[in-house]
């Protein structure tokens, strides 16, 4: 058994033995729990499934005192218990916890306002990790489900291809199903106006592997996936709806998909997703090369069999392909494969990380939360161990008075939880708003699942801030108590050290949240400021590629290009147009192999340089400078000799400390002549500067590229003009991604900018609560200290000493926390380091600031209950 | 007719189940779950709380512990004869509430699915 289920067991005989234990059998709770132990371990890895279970059976450890209670209460009455005396029942309870916070309504709207945004931020938070870290996609036994990659000698990971798959497939007893896909824009004609929609290109057993079901029709078959294979496609529910208008009679329709004729086969369950997001069709298997052994062009996607782990599949993986590595020596030599857990493939690090870092703040946040809630406690128990200890002089039992405590403390969470649940609901909507959010991309509501965690967390959070006044209010002595004189309802050196320690972990906490969000402003800033080295301004761009057959010849796909290059320069209100392959921000783009003329690299050996392929007045027209030798001409065309223009970063890695111009670069291909060399510019904004190697669109005529339209005016206006201009070529083309410049480059840095805004949000917000406990503990210290600051006023100690004594005091808990917590951010920044650009990690401007802010904002919070201390008037307080 | 009440879920379930061969409480849960497909998922509570109304009502009895596996002892349950009696009753209160909506065309004949108007 391990650690947390044997905890999570005896939480739970706890709870049982609390709510109904009494009105069991002996052992029933013990069997109980046993059973709930065994269901916890069935959810292994399972948070959501864990904390539903556990929602659950508190409800249903609820109802069953309930029921318990009534039949009691009718055996011993003869009569039914009936609804009113239920209600009552349960009401007194909440009554006298109300009645008890309504005597200090300030603190106790501080407290339930304090724990809400506690529990808020973290529910809205966990709502997000649930949906992206713990459950990425909505599959039927999603943890089964293993990308797999081949394994090129360098350990790098590789696509598969068909011959390798098939063997695979049907070799493998660790996965019980394998399938192979491949994510395109498709272009769809033939059914009016032309469009691009997402596809996949799979084969029969991915629909296995995911376990997807038809609405209607079917899905492909073995056979249709494979060279020669009658061409089929499925829909999505979505699609099907939204461009057939959910037509029953779809089914053995024709369409094109990339100038290919394919017949419409079935429409898939409305909620089935695959691996892509908002996939529109999937189509039987077919890829620009050969089905073979060579090609590898596909993602593999495994269910593991039952009893296997990713571990054992890899195992066997590696030994079938060890085997095919000898059968086929020259394709296969040093190849494996691998097998990743898609949750933690489709997650990746970065934003991992996020959620993390998130999670991290968060329950800060909460524990600051927590700690002010818990102050505010214990100076209300301090101040009321006098009624305590008369009560139980007078009868109460320990039990009834912890009971009490408990109660009371319990409506205190359950008010704050509600306001929780408020501000949680807000704060996802902020979270989750449109063009902002890394996550949008996920399905993500606030679920039952979330407000089951909520309740959770306030009935923890209650329960942890009521246990420790509770303890040392139902521990009191009578006779003890009553003996001292209860002056002002005096506390401990422990109760009193405790608090401090408190401060102290807020304090820390406080500056570890500065620091973080330090960092990420910074980074931001950082961000805004990188130069891309070409004019981003006014920019409006669009991807297409070209798919049909008469493209295939490089003469029409040159008169093509031409001519749209010369309709888009022809758009009122613009001052220019280009063409290219490899835009910035695109993602899109060639890299090859280049060496200098003359070396003695291996093609393995040579670096490898990024191609754009680019129109004429390419660099004019993005405004990259031209350092020496010359830009594209039209004359530079095919019969003419291969030409290529150098950034600086490749000049200096092919022909380092010489002018490049006129000398010779190799490539598999051929070799090119440098005619020009221009400056650097950036494709994204944290990477390393690529070395770049222009050629000429008309001596390399892409099929996949961008178009770019520099506007008078705002981008987003002339997006119906460039489709009318495109159009007005082939208006069989699609072109998608119509968006500004600049609107790709912010999505470069959303992860950042995101963070930054949320880590400044829980930052400004512990700030303030920590503020708000400094503040509390320092005035109730000096409430309390009243008499002893009168002896020392009445001896002559002067109003500044005081004054330097308290705020001395409040300084030393904040120095003690804020280098804590300089400790605590600095492993923080490692988390962050995946994130953080620009700034070292342990940037020296936000380890320093953060702690001056803290210092100086706690200094404001002491400054005004010492301010009161030295106003204490000597006599009032020895009169007492 | 024994009882004019319908059965809850969780106490139906648990009937079916036992009909089928005495069970200790982990055993019901799967069993229940592996048979209605998901649909009724019970948790230890909803299940402690029906076995012990069903033990009041003597529809059910304890027939002794299994120690096997080396786990922990477990009560195991087995189905009285008022038991079957009740869970049939429940049964065949269920088939004429389907009758019903056959009949007011509700559902196709063969119950599954709703009829196309």
């Amino acid at each position: 058994m391990s650690e947390t289920r044997s905890g999570v067991v005896r939480l739970y005989r706890i709870a049982a033995r609390l709510l109904v234990g009494t009105r069991l059998r002996a052992g029933d709770t013990y069997e109980m729990a046993g059973v709930f132990g065994a269901l916890w371990s069935e959810r292994r890895g399972r948070m959501a499934a864990r904390s539903r279970l556990v929602s659950r059976e508190i409800a249903g450890l609820w109802r069953m005192r309930v029921r318990l209670r009534r039949e009691a209460h009718r055996r011993a009455r003869g009569d039914d218990w009936n609804r009113r005396d239920r209600m009552g029942e349960t009401w007194r309870d909440f009554e006298v916890g109300l009645r008890v916070l309504l005597r200090s309504p300030v603190a106790s709207l501080a407290a339930i306002v304090t724990l809400g945004l506690g529990i808020g931020g973290t529910t809205a938070v966990f709502t997000v990790a649930d949906g992206v870290l713990f459950n990425p996609m909505s599959f039927p036994d999603a943890d089964e489900l293993v990308v797999v990659f081949e394994q090129a000698e360098d350990g790098g990971y590789d696509l598969f291809s068909h011959d390798d798959f098939r063997d695979v497939q049907s070799e493998s007893r660790t996965l019980e199903a394998m399938g192979l896909f491949r994510m395109l824009s498709v272009a769809v004609t033939g059914l009016g106006e032309p469009e691009r929609i997402r596809g996949e290109f799979v084969t029969a057993s991915y629909f296995d592997v995911l376990q997807g079901r038809t609405a209607i029709g079917r899905t492909i078959r073995p056979g249709e996936d494979v060279e020669g294979g009658d061409r089929t496609v499925v829909l999505s529910h979505g699609y099907w709806v939204r461009r057939f208008a959910a037509d029953p009679e779809i089914l053995s329709q024709v369409v094109n998909f990339n100038n290919v004729p394919h017949t419409i086969v079935g429409v898939m369950e409305p909620g089935f997703r695959s691996y892509w997001d908002d996939t529109d069709a999937w189509i039987s298997l077919q890829t620009r090369g050969p089905l073979d052994r060579l090609n590898s062009d596909f993602f593999g996607i495994g269910r593991l069999a039952e009893g296997a782990d990713v571990a054992t599949a890899d195992g066997e993986l590696d030994q079938i392909m060890a085997r095919l590595a000898e059968a086929h020596p020259d394709v296969n030599a040093g190849r494996s494969a691998i097998p990743i857990d898609l949750g933690d493939w489709v997650v990746g690090p970065q934003r991992r990380t996020l959620v993390l870092a998130l999670l991290g703040a968060v329950g800060m946040v909460l524990l600051i939360a927590t700690a002010n809630v818990a102050n505010l406690q214990l100076g209300r128990a301090s101040q009321r161990t006098r009624e305590m200890a008369i009560r139980s002089a007078l009868g109460g039992g320990r039990r009834r008075l912890l009971w009490q405590l408990l109660v009371e403390n319990l409506t205190l969470a359950a008010l704050g939880g509600a306001f929780g649940v408020g501000f949680a609901w807000l704060a996802l909507r902020l979270l989750l708003s449109a063009g902002f959010s890394p996550f949008s991309r996920f399905d993500i509501t606030l679920s039952g699942e979330a407000l089951g965690f909520a309740t959770l967390l306030t009935l923890g959070t209650g329960t942890l801030a009521g246990i420790v006044p509770a303890m040392r209010g139902s521990t009191t002595t009578p006779a003890g108590q009553l003996r001292e004189d209860g002056r002002s309802g005096s506390e401990g050196r422990s109760a009193s050290r405790f608090r401090s320690t408190l401060i102290v972990a807020q304090m820390a906490m406080a500056v570890t949240l500065l620091i973080g969000a330090g960092l990420l402003l910074r980074t931001t800033a950082a961000l805004r400021g990188v130069d891309v080295g070409f004019d981003t301004a006014n920019l409006l761009t669009g991807e297409t590629r070209l798919t049909a057959e008469t493209y295939t010849d490089e003469e029409n796909r040159r008169v093509y290009l031409e001519q749209v290059v010369e309709r888009l320069r022809a758009i009122p209100g613009t001052r220019g147009a280009t063409l290219v392959h490899g835009m910035p921000f695109s993602g899109d783009g060639t890299f090859i192999p280049i060496r200098a003329e003359g070396s003695e690299l291996s093609w393995e050996e040579a670096p490898v340089a990024f191609v754009p392929m680019v129109a004429t007045g390419y660099f004019d027209f993005m405004d990259i400078p031209i350092v020496s030798g010359r830009a594209f001409e039209r004359t530079d065309g095919p019969g003419a000799e291969m030409v290529a223009v150098v950034s600086r970063t490749a000049a200096d890695r092919f022909y380092p400390g010489t002018d490049p111009v006129g000398r010779m670069l190799e490539t598999p291909e051929g070799s090119a002549r440098i005619v020009g060399l221009v400056a650097d510019t950036r494709g994204t904004l944290t990477s390393e500067i690529q070395p770049t190697v222009y050629v000429h669109y008309l001596q390399s005529p892409p099929t996949l590229f961008s178009v770019l339209l520099r506007t008078e005016g705002v981008p987003g206006s002339y997006q119906r003009s460039l489709h009318e201009a495109f159009w007005s070529v082939d208006s069989n083309q699609p072109l998608w991604e119509v968006m500004s410049l600049e609107a790709r480059m912010s999505g470069y840095s959303t992860n950042q900018r995101f963070l930054s805004a949320l880590l400044g949000g829980f930052a400004a917000l512990a700030l303030l609560l920590a503020a708000v406990g400094m503040y509390g503990v320092m005035a109730h210290g000096v409430g309390r200290r009243r008499h002893e600051l009168g002896i020392r006023l009445a001896l002559g100690a002067g109003r500044a000493r005081v004054l330097k004594m308290v705020l001395r005091q409040g300084l030393s808990m904040t120095v003690l926390g804020a280098g804590l917590g300089l400790l605590a951010a600095a492993g923080l920044a490692r988390i962050l380091a995946s994130v953080v650009y620009g700034v070292g990690v342990f940037d020296p401007v936000s380890f320093t600031v953060a702690p001056l802010v803290l210092v100086g904002v706690a200094l404001l919070a002491t400054y005004i209950p010492a301010r009161r201390a030295t106003r204490v008037n000597p006599v009032d307080a020895l009169r007492g | 007719m024994a009882d004019p009440h319908p059965l809850s879920v969780p106490v139906y379930q648990i009937l079916l189940s036992l009909a089928t061969g005495d069970a200790h409480g982990y055993a019901l849960i799967r069993d229940i779950r592996e048979r209605t497909a998901g649909e009724v998922d019970l948790t230890a509570s909803t299940l402690y709380g029906a076995l012990q109304r069903m033990l009041e009502e003597a529809w059910i009895v304890e027939t002794g512990e299994d120690a096997t596996s080396g786990g922990p002892r477990r009560r195991v349950y087995a189905i009285t004869d008022a038991g079957r009696n009740v869970a049939a009753d429940e049964a065949r209160r269920l088939h004429r509430a389907a009758r019903q909506a056959v009949e007011v065309r509700l559902l196709d004949a063969d119950g599954l699915r709703p009829r196309m108007p």
